[in-house]
Formats: structure tokens, sequence, C-alpha cells
């Protein structure tokens, strides 16, 4: 009897931690899924907008829309137009609408040149005017690798084109390279007869220098030959007339001196003898002259121009 | 003896008297004599023909008479020299001259007749035609009887002959040698002899053009001035020249005549003359051709004598248009 009162008592047991297991799980499990909903926005609040876009290449549902580059949202739909463009709608945070202004546009952009595709709200420069639910926005789509291959191209070709004439016009046989450095060999040729002349030249005239040299030489040897003698008589004749100015420092200021008052002398003389008689009779007083009239003077220089009137017949 | 001795007492005696009796006269001041004597040395020098230093001599007689405030002698000299200038052919600065003492002679009537003459005759060797032109004009009026009048028609002479008017140079050379005398003013009756004989040269009056060339040659002879000796041997020549192509032109047309009238000949009309009245008339025309020749090389030889080159290189280029080569 013990023993299945035992029994009993322990299947009770085990239902009680069995439906305990049951009840937890149960809570566990509801706790995840709340969780998912969660992850997965389905208690956030959403808005819509959309933009056209030529072709749906590089958009697809559910790619992410950032916000100067955080997640906000996501494409939700993409639609075929009859005009053959393609509508695409996107979601993206309530909260986060503070962003969008009226003139704000949607630009698809790639992580590097080969990565993933991303769709990002650029705010427009309006920041006042903000754009309401469901609104169309500007899209545009950055460059990627072939818009940029095709820049590439668009530079690279004028520069190949100039680098095919510029090559056509060195190979001008008549105006190109060759005919340049046929050119160029004609002047090396000239100048180096040129130079062989000039050196010629060169050789003759260090030929005559050398000559005019060696007669300097000569003539500097009989200068120093004559030149002490000369300039030992030079030196006694300088002596000679220092002597001389010596003596003539103490003699001549006298003469002067005696000649002056001789001649102040003179002058008395001659001046008391032609105020004497008869003398002044014979010497005019001066006055004023009176030069012959002359109407053609007829200068020397003017003698070219003095030509009779009937001169040269 | 005595007799003698008294004589030569009463000599002594008698000339020392004489000699008391006159007084001598009153010495000038000092600044005043020595401007008259840069004056009169001026003078001399310009009679010699030295210009440019008789023209300086009579800057300084200026300088020197402006320091004792004498105007009318300062402009007296201030003439001399632009005339000194002139005739050293500095035309220019005569000119200049004349005209920086203008307003100073403005204020001296007796001296201002003397400077318009002068102004006319720079301009005229400047060739300043209409200027001399004008300036005679002024002259003329301002001048009805001063003595500058006889240079004035020289002058206006000059200006017509220059200009091609041989008739009214002619008047103005005789109106001026009317007013002139040979013996107070040798060189301008000698300019107006000359003047007249080129005057007449280009009327055509050769005969009255050698006569009045001659009259200037024996004028200038005697003040000893080579160049216008020059120059009236050359016009000399000239005359001598036209007178030879005359010769030959006349004695020409009258050998023909005397050839025609008797043949009556319309052949011997149009024919050249025979030859003995070519020859005739050719040695007529040679020997005032060889006058002109001889004249030209008198000319030549006077301006070479003078160091007048461009006179004697006149003289030798027309000894070459008559065929004779000058050395």
């Amino acid at each position: 009897m013990s023993i299945l009162t035992d029994y009993e008592r322990d299947a009770a047991a085990l239902r009680r931690s069995l439906r305990r297991f049951l009840l937890i799980s149960l809570v566990v499990l509801a706790a995840i899924m709340l969780a998912i909903l969660v992850r997965q926005g389905a208690f956030r609040q959403t808005t819509e907008y959309s933009f056209v876009a030529d072709t749906a290449q590089d958009i697809s549902r559910g790619q992410p829309v950032r916000i100067a580059g955080f997640r906000v949202g996501s494409v939700t739909a993409l639609k075929l137009r009859d005009d053959g463009r393609v509508d695409v709608t996107i979601e993206i945070d309530a909260e986060q609408m503070r962003f969008v202004t009226a003139d704000a546009r949607v630009e698809l952009r790639k992580d590097g040149l080969v990565g993933a595709a991303a769709l990002e709200i650029v705010s427009g420069a309006d920041k006042t005017r903000l754009a309401a639910a469901q609104a169309r926005l500007a899209f545009t789509r950055a460059d990627g690798l072939s818009a940029l291959a095709n820049q590439v191209r668009d530079e690279v070709m004028p520069i190949l084109r100039d680098v095919k004439t510029l090559s056509a016009t060195l190979a001008d046989p008549e105006h190109g390279l060759p005919a340049t450095l046929g050119r160029l060999d004609a002047l090396l040729d000239t100048s180096r007869r040129q130079v062989e002349g000039a050196g010629s030249a060169a050789t003759r005239t260090l030929a005559q220098a050398e000559h005019d040299l060696r007669a300097l030489e000569q003539t500097l040897t009989q200068v120093n030959q004559h030149l002490p003698p000369l300039l030992e008589r030079s030196q006694r004749i300088v002596d000679h007339v220092e002597k001389i100015t010596a003596a003539a420092e103490t003699s001549v200021p006298s003469a002067l001196e005696d000649g002056r008052a001789a001649a102040a002398d003179m002058r008395e003389i001659v001046g008391g003898a032609k105020r004497a008689w008869p003398i002044r009779n014979f010497i005019e007083t001066p006055g004023p002259a009176t030069l012959p009239a002359d109407s053609d003077p007829s200068p020397p220089s003017r003698g070219a121009d003095a030509t009779p009137a009937g001169g040269g017949q | 003896m005595r007799t003698w001795g008294s004589i030569a007492l009463l000599v002594t005696l008698l000339a020392q008297l004489a000699a008391c009796g006159g007084a001598p006269p009153k010495p000038l001041p000092a600044p005043l004599e020595r401007a008259l004597q840069f004056e009169q040395d001026g003078a001399r020098r310009y009679a010699r023909g030295e210009f440019p230093a008789a023209g300086a001599r009579f800057a300084e007689a200026a300088r020197l008479f402006t320091a004792i405030d004498d105007p009318d002698a300062a402009l007296r000299n201030a003439l001399h020299q632009a005339r000194a200038e002139l005739a050293d052919g500095q035309a220019e600065e005569a000119l200049g001259l004349l005209d920086r003492v203008q307003p100073v002679a403005a204020g001296l009537p007796a001296r201002s007749s003397e400077v318009l003459p002068l102004r006319a005759q720079a301009q005229l060797a400047l060739g300043q035609i209409t200027a001399a032109r004008a300036t005679l004009t002024t002259a003329f009026a301002a001048c009805a009887a001063c003595p500058q009048q006889a240079g004035l028609h020289l002058l206006a002479a000059r200006l017509a002959l220059g200009e091609s008017h041989a008739e009214e140079a002619l008047t103005h050379a005789q109106t001026a040698a009317g007013l002139l005398t040979t013996d107070q003013q040798p060189t301008e009756m000698a300019n107006a002899w000359r003047l007249q004989a080129e005057a007449r040269l280009a009327l055509g009056e050769t005969t009255a053009a050698l006569t009045a060339a001659e009259a200037a040659l024996d004028l200038d002879r005697p003040l000893a001035r080579p160049e216008k000796i020059a120059r009236d041997w050359l016009l000399i020549g000239d005359a001598q020249k036209v007178g030879a192509d005359e010769a030959t032109a006349l004695q020409g047309r009258r050998a023909k005549n005397a050839l025609i009238k008797p043949l009556r000949s319309r052949t011997v009309e149009q024919s050249t003359l025979s030859s003995p009245l070519r020859i005739l008339a050719v040695a007529d025309g040679k020997t005032a051709s060889a006058l002109a020749a001889a004249a030209y090389r008198r000319a030549l030889e006077v301006a070479r004598a003078a160091g007048l080159d461009p006179l004697a290189e006149q003289a030798r280029q027309r000894l070459i248009a008559i065929g004779i080569s000058a050395p």
C-alpha cells in the first residue's frame, strides 16, 4: 500500500513539473515572438514616400533606405508604370520625417565601386518645408562603375585622337620628323664645316698672335735696354728743372714786381707825353666809332647763295 | 754871334709861350675811356675783316657802357656787334641780338631807325623772305628821309631779285645809287652797281650789265674785299658770256641776210651759212667767249687766293660750262 501511495505521489509531482515546464516554454516562446515582431517593426509607426526611376536596376524590395548613413527605412514596393518607368515606394520611421524636406531627393548610391546599392535621402536646401506623407520625391542615380568608365572614356578619347594626329604629323615625310631630322642633319653638317673653318682661322690667329707676342717681346727687350739710361737722364733733367724753379721762386716775383712798376711808370710817362704839346695834337682822343654801311656784307659762309642773278647761264 | 744867340733865345721863348698857351686836354674818366677804347678797337678789327674779334670787342664795349649808365652808347655798340655778326655770317645770332635790343631802341628814336634795316638784312640772310618784306615796309614807313634810306632800297632790290622781279630790283638799285655818294659810302655804292648789273643781266641788257659790273669792280678793288671782287668778276664773266651768245646769233643773222638778199634763194635761206661767214661769226663769238673765260679765271684766282671755296667752285663750274677745263 505504501508503495502505491509513493507512486501516486511521484506521478502527481511529475505532472506538476511538466505543466510548469510547458507554461514556462509558452511564455519564452511568446517573448521570442514578441521580440521578433518588435525587431521587424511590427509595432513601429512609419511613413511612406515614393519616387519614379527610369529603371529598377540596383533597386529591390527590402533595400535599406538611409539618411546620413543611418538606416531609417526600406523599399516596400516596386511597380512598373504604363510609360515603362518604375514606381518605387519606400517606408521610413515616422520620427525621421523631420529630415525629409519638400525638395529632398532620393539618391541611389553604392558602397564603393562594386559594393551593395542603397538609397539615401538627401535633404534639400530649404529646411523649413518638410515633405508630406505619401509625397513623391525626386530621384537620382549616383555614378557607378559604368558611368565612371564612360567618363574616363570621354576624357581619354580626345587625348588619344590628339596622339594619333601628332604621330601622323611626326610621320609625315615632308614636314614631319624625317624631314626635320634631315634638316637637322644638314644644319649639323654646316655647323661642323663652320667649326672646322673657325678652327683653322683660330689656328692662324693664334699663330699671328704668337708672332706678334714674339715681336712684342723683342720690343720690350729693347725698351728694357734703353729705358734705364733714359730714365736716369730724365731724372737729371728733372733735378735741373727743380733747381731752376727753386731759383726762379726767389728771382721771378721780384722781377715781375719790377716789370709792373716799370710798366706803370712807362704808362704814366706815355700818358703825360700824350697830353703834352705838341704830341697831343697828333693823338686822336677816343670817341664813338662809325662803321661803314654795308647792306650786303656777303660773309664767306653765304658764298654759295651769292649767285648773281644772271649767273650760271 | 750875339745876333744868332738872340734869335735862338727868342725862338725858345716863343716855343715855351706856345706850349703854355695850349691847355692839355681834359682826361676822360677811366671807365669811359676804356669803353671807348674797346669800341675803337672793334671798329679797327671790323675794318680789317676780323669780324668775330670785332663782335667780341663791341659786346664788351656795350657792357662797359651799360655799367656807366649810357644806354645810347650801349645800343650803338650792340648794333655794331649785330653788324659784325652779319658780316661773319651769324645772321641768326644777329637777329636774336636785335630782338633783345628792340625795347631799348624803342626809347631812343635816334637809334631805332638803325635797327629795322639790320633786322631786314638778317631776315634776308636767313631766307625769311616774307618777314624781311614786312620789316622793310615798316622801315620805309618809319624812315622817310633817314640816312639808312639808301640801304633800305638796296635791301629791297636784293629782295626783289630773289623773287625774280628784275624791274623792281633795278628801280630800287638806281634809287639807292641816287641817294649815295661814292666818296662817303663806296661800299654801298659798289653794292648798288652790282645789284644794277644783276638786274640788267636778268632783263637781258647785257652791255649795261657789263658796265655796271665793271663800275662795281672799280669801287670794290680799292676797298680790298676779295669776296666782292670775285663776285664782280663772276658777273662780268656772265655778262660777257651772254654777250658772246648774242654776238654769235647776231652775226649769223647778218651773214644770212647778206647772202640771201643778192641770191634771193629759198634754198640758201633754208640752208646753213656758207663757210667764210660762219667762220666770221664764230670768231666774233669766240672773242666774247674768251673774255668771259678770262673773267671767270680772275674770279677763280681771287676766290682761291682768299680761301673762298664756294665762290671758287662757282667760277670753276662756269668755266667748265663754256668748255674750259679748270684746274
